[in-house]
């Protein structure tokens, strides 16, 4: 069966999807901290390959930058890095690993999309450190041990057993010391920081969290919404950046055939060490970019959004004419509609 | 031109060879499309849904669910997701009408309710390009689209019967208007 796929604003570009591929496939297989071995597992557990493949893990997978793991009900994966730093996924939880490349360094992007994932870094993993992320916040760490929670809302909560964590959030942070944890709810600012009295039970917190989601769906999916657009905002500033890159690259590498067809030997060394080379770590740095934003908003889009989606349709199953039902609809697909304009042209089949 | 002797008749050689070798080719292809040949999906297969659904046994549900899984417009690749929807369901109580549930007999007859998944079917679940992507890459060829009556209304599920895995279930739409 022949099925047309509709082009999308970075695959309409000759050339641009092997670029990216081979692109996070180099980043993938280089460097500390850009990728972590599974080292136990139990229960279902699947990685969702950054080349668009599910498949169950099992001891030794290798999990990318570009990766993620997704756990079942009965799924806990741990995961390994070099120099000691452990990763541990609890059941039904989602998460990712990502590069960005931010203050001219590329960073790894570890992020619970939803679900807990506990962290124990033995030191501080590699220059820049690791930033640890949710869908609504960012943290840095400081050589800790803690656990990231997300909540099928939208909401985060950091919990630190040792060390320290910032945790930031529209423009604003809090530090996290000892036995100190603090709630993040989407699109806002972190809330109070508060004593820690033992472990969350996930479970029971986040099935509060989509009931209060259910009390008032339209105010969840509107702070959900804030942080899209936050996604959009930041990928709106990379992606012309990337685009005028990718065009003065094209432009001198044609420039660079035509001396290399003509002889000119020298000049094409030169062109290619002072403008070529540069010009490739640039537009590598902010692929990386476009994409890191690109897969947030998709994972939120996905993960979280869909979530609501699901529950929503679910309770108005029988009356999907209620008003109520018809107002989230209604807020929901003009959210979609900005994803859809903003960031579905700039991912892959493979993305899905 | 040598000749075979066969109860007092004579056949040309060549034409027997040619004549065995048209019937292993026949029966080759007709083997071979088998398995690419478009058809409805069994009946037992769409019984085996609607039971499944009707019993409320969502454990069977979800084995005949595949890992990548579309409710609408939603692409879920959690178990937990897969696993609230038939929930869902079932807790609101939706019952299959197994007596529309539609046969290989009835889908041959052009009022089908068992349709061939093609490369616009993504548009009855929406019309978007992520759920297009979903069905280019998760939905294999010769699945099936059916649609079940149930006391909710009219949903569309789409699954196939035809490879290793036996009865897979790749999607739910509805209910449709």
């Amino acid at each position: 069966m022949k099925r047309v796929v509709q082009s999308s604003r970075l695959s309409a570009r000759p050339g641009v999807p092997t670029f990216v591929l081979f692109f996070l496939l180099g980043i993938a297989a280089t460097g500390f901290s850009q990728q972590a071995e599974v080292t136990y597992f139990q229960g279902t557990a699947n990685l969702k390959s950054g080349s668009g493949s599910l498949t169950p893990v099992d001891f030794g997978t290798t999990m990318n930058a570009g990766d993620s793991i997704v756990t079942g009900n009965d799924g806990v994966v741990q995961l390994d890095q070099t120099g000691g730093s452990q990763i541990t996924v609890q059941a039904n939880s989602v998460f990712t690993l990502q590069k960005r490349y931010q203050d001219s360094n590329q960073q790894t992007v570890m992020t619970t999309v939803l679900g807990a994932v506990s962290y124990r870094f033995a030191k501080l993993a590699g220059s820049p450190e690791p930033a640890i992320a949710t869908m609504s916040s960012v943290a840095g760490i400081r050589g800790t041990v803690f656990t990231v929670y997300a909540a099928s809302d939208g909401t985060s909560r950091y919990e630190v057993t040792e060390g320290m964590v910032e945790v930031s959030s529209a423009g604003q942070s809090v530090d996290l010391t000892q036995n100190q944890a603090v709630e993040v709810a989407a699109g806002a600012v972190p809330g109070k920081v508060e004593a820690l009295h033992g472990s969350l039970d996930y479970s029971k917190w986040n099935s509060q969290k989509e009931q209060d989601f259910s009390q008032n769906p339209v105010a969840a999916l509107d702070a959900v919404g804030k942080q899209m657009d936050t996604f959009i905002a930041e990928f709106d500033k990379i992606e012309p950046v990337y685009v005028r890159l990718k065009s003065e690259l094209d432009t001198n590498r044609a420039e660079l055939k035509k001396l290399f067809d003509e002889g000119k030997k020298d000049e094409v060394q030169k062109l290619n060490s002072d403008k070529i080379r540069p010009l490739e770590i640039e537009t590598t740095n902010a692929i990386l970019t476009v994409r890191y934003w690109a897969l947030s908003a998709l994972s939120l889009r996905k993960y979280v959004m869909g979530r609501m989606f699901l529950i929503n349709t679910l309770k108005h199953i029988r009356n999907l004419d209620d008003t109520n039902y018809k107002a989230f609809v209604d807020h929901f697909t003009k959210l979609d509609r900005s994803f859809r304009a903003a960031i579905v042209p700039s991912l892959v089949p493979l993305d899905i | 031109m040598e000749t075979l002797q066969t109860n007092g008749k004579s056949f040309p050689s060549v034409h027997r060879l040619l004549g065995l070798t048209a019937c292993v080719v026949t029966v080759a292809l007709i083997l071979a499309s088998c398995a690419s040949v478009p058809r409805p999906l069994k009946p037992e297969t769409t019984a085996a849904i609607g039971n499944a659904i009707n019993a409320g046994s969502v454990d069977r549900l979800l084995a005949m669910s595949s890992r990548t899984f579309a409710f609408d417009g939603e692409v879920f690749d959690r178990s937990q997701d897969i696993s609230t929807l038939w929930n869902g369901l079932v807790q609101a109580g939706m019952k299959v009408n197994l007596a529309a549930l539609p046969s290989g007999a009835k889908s041959m007859d052009g009022q089908s309710t068992d349709q061939p998944v093609t490369s616009t079917s993504y548009k009855k679940f929406s019309d978007s390009t992520i759920t297009d992507w979903f069905f280019s890459r998760h939905v294999p060829p010769l699945s099936r689209m059916i649609t079940l009556e149930t006391n909710l209304g009219s949903f569309l599920l789409v699954a196939s019967d035809t490879g290793k895995m036996g009865t897979v279930i790749y999607g739910l739409a509805g209910p449709v208007k």
